[in-house]
């Protein structure tokens, strides 16, 4: 029989109480890993939808409402851009690549991007099977969107208008999958890319060149801008606030600006999460030192039996050490199936994060857990070593 | 084996050290010179002992008149204020921390007066553990032997709370006598009990001190056990 049984076995016979301190422990260490979970993916998210844009380019209303709903596709866009504008400024010397957004229709809460090859060309994108759009109505989807709703090439569904409603639906023109694109890690795994003639067409706009306004009705939502030169970054900017009807929003402004705002909900989860822990360690503390009044004569006995002090040290110290990181422990996978649990119900697929995404740092609150194990029980386990067997037994 | 204990040692207790060492000091199992201790102003001188292997003592005395003290002193878990406690050769408190424990964990059983195994523990693992503390290999064929010789064996997967007063006696017999110590040491283990469960637990001290070659002293007040020894010390 080994210390580490013997500790298990003290901690079984108050399963309460074991119960209770790894409840705790697991709730405090379950809201760190939550946090660190979900405002990594979130940022390398952002970081990495939001890679070679240099700016977005779009109707005016809120910066960041235009840069959610432009790169990430989880909020509305601010109203429309006329064509001829946006192909003026994507005409501007400044500008290396200008890639053209419409928005506006759904499949399944599945957002249809009407664009062109620029925006392929952009985030690289590469089919698993299948060829790109070539006519109206054609689509290529993302994986995830093949995945979840079971699509393969050649299938045809309507979209429906607005971006998170099916209740709309387009029954007129039915769009054909004509490609299925490799899975990217990205938002467009949850995109819909088809042509901007399919979205016009869809809202009734064609493209009759007979007709004597229909360049006028032409609209985009937004224009996606890479910079020929890093010069561009305080000029260009200004040139479309200032002389145009449109707005000109930095992701990389406007994703600082998103997190600062975020930072503050995440900071004080942070703060609960740690005074969770530090109740736990003083409930630990608080068990552990009252047990031990009970306690003193079996740890006597033991000595009698030829348990050395450090023995029974060793004994009360792996009893904390077990418990806080068999809690730490439940606490990290806790919060990994509360993630998977939360994406599941979660109603934009574009920003779903995964509970299958591990980190190396979750093994520091494993290791905070086992730390708070030894400082709780380092004073209960001093009293122990110094404790008089002789007087402990005479008491009886 | 040198000694992390270090008390002073007057030129009388270094000569009583030497006479202990003498040719027939070998023949005695326990030995004591000049033992004494005190509590606050209330100073405890002890008999010297002189016990032979195999010998069964009683040690009488009213109560605080220090039989506790004197039996915590031999076992090892009471530094006395002066004299030393030699078992066979070994002067018990010359021993260091780690080796004092060891010792004792291999070499002597003690039976107290309140029968206390560890809670969390069935009373097979209660002595699984007298066997890991003493330093001995799991030996459950022993404990299986001894659990039977006390009629406790149905008992073995028991916790402590499942068992009845006397069965709880005769389980931290078994765990006192599982490791065949040469010295047993019972601290008044008769006073709670009444004549008949007195008289057959003396018996049972008796008989498994006799037959594992074990010396046996027991510590008490109760006059009724006087008679099953023919050697006594009083205090």
């Amino acid at each position: 029989m080994n210390l580490i049984s013997i500790s298990w076995k003290s901690l079984q016979f108050n399963r309460l109480t074991f119960f209770l301190n790894v409840l705790l422990i697991a709730f405090g260490t379950g809201i760190l890993t939550l946090l660190l979970l979900g405002s990594t993916q979130a940022g390398e998210k952002l970081k990495g939808n939001a890679n070679g844009i240099d700016l977005v380019v779009g109707a005016k209303g809120s910066p960041l409402q235009l840069i959610l709903s432009s790169i990430y596709f989880i909020d509305f866009p601010t109203g429309n851009i006329s064509l001829a504008d946006a192909q003026n400024l994507a005409k501007n010397p400044m500008v290396k690549r200008a890639v053209p957004l419409a928005l506006g229709d759904n499949y399944a809460g599945f957002r249809i991007v009407g664009t062109d090859t620029s925006y392929v060309n952009l985030y690289n994108l590469k089919l698993a099977q299948g060829n790109f759009w070539k006519n109206d109505f054609e689509v290529v989807i993302g994986s995830e969107v093949a995945r979840m709703k079971k699509l393969k090439v050649g299938d045809k569904f309507n979209g429906s208008h607005g971006l998170s409603s099916d209740e709309d639906v387009h029954e007129g023109n039915q769009n054909t999958i004509t490609g299925i694109l490799e899975p990217s890690g990205n938002t467009t795994d949850n995109l819909v890319l088809t042509s901007i003639e399919s979205i016009w067409k869809m809202h009734g706009i064609n493209d009759d060149h007979e007709e004597p306004d229909h360049e006028s009705k032409k609209e985009i939502t937004s224009l996606l801008i890479q910079y020929r030169s890093r010069m561009s970054i305080v000029l260009f900017p200004m040139m479309v606030n200032k002389s145009t009807s449109m707005q000109a929003a930095s992701p990389a402004k406007e994703s600082a600006r998103l997190f600062s705002l975020i930072g503050v909900g995440v900071e004080t989860a942070k703060w609960f999460g740690i005074i969770v822990m530090l109740i736990s360690a003083i409930s630990i503390f608080v068990t552990l030192y009252n047990s031990l009044k009970e306690r003193m004569y079996d740890l006597a006995i033991m000595r009698v039996m030829g348990a050395s002090r450090l023995k029974i040290f060793m004994i009360i110290i792996l009893e904390c050490i077990i418990l806080t990181t068999i809690g730490s422990i439940i606490g990290v996978f806790f919060a990994h199936f509360c993630l998977h649990l939360i994406c599941y119900f979660q109603d934009s697929p574009q920003a779903r994060l995964s509970g299958f995404y591990f980190m190396a740092e979750e093994l520091y609150f494993v290791a905070g857990g086992f730390s708070i194990g030894v400082m709780a029980a380092i004073l209960p386990a001093i009293q122990a070593y110094r404790s008089d067997i002789s007087k402990t037994i005479s008491r009886g | 084996m040198t000694s992390a204990i270090s008390f002073r040692q007057s030129a009388s207790i270094r000569k009583l050290i030497a006479e202990s060492r003498s040719p027939t000091a070998n023949i005695f199992m326990l030995t004591t010179k000049s033992l004494s201790h005190h509590y606050g102003s209330e100073k405890l001188s002890f008999p010297d002992l002189h016990i032979r292997k195999g010998e069964q003592w009683l040690v009488l005395g009213e109560s605080g008149s220090g039989k506790t003290t004197l039996l915590h002193i031999l076992i090892g878990i009471k530094k006395p204020f002066s004299g030393v406690v030699f078992i066979n050769e070994t002067e018990l408190y010359k021993l260091s921390n780690h080796g004092l424990d060891q010792f004792r964990g291999r070499n002597i059983g003690v039976v107290f007066q309140q029968a206390h195994l560890i809670k969390s523990l069935t009373v097979k693992e209660n002595l699984f553990l007298a066997q890991t503390f003493a330093g001995f290999e799991k030996d459950e064929e022993r404990i299986t032997e001894i659990l039977t010789e006390l009629d406790i064996i149905q008992k073995k997967n028991s916790y402590p709370s499942a068992l009845s007063q006397g069965q709880l006696q005769r389980a931290s017999i078994a765990r006192a006598v599982l490791n065949k110590p040469a010295l047993l040491f019972a601290d008044e283990p008769t006073s709670s009990l009444d004549n008949k469960n007195a008289n057959a637990v003396i018996n049972l001290l008796l008989k498994l001190s006799d037959a594992n070659g074990a010396t046996l002293i027991v510590s008490t007040h109760d006059d009724r056990v006087k008679e099953a020894f023919s050697k006594e010390y009083i205090l």
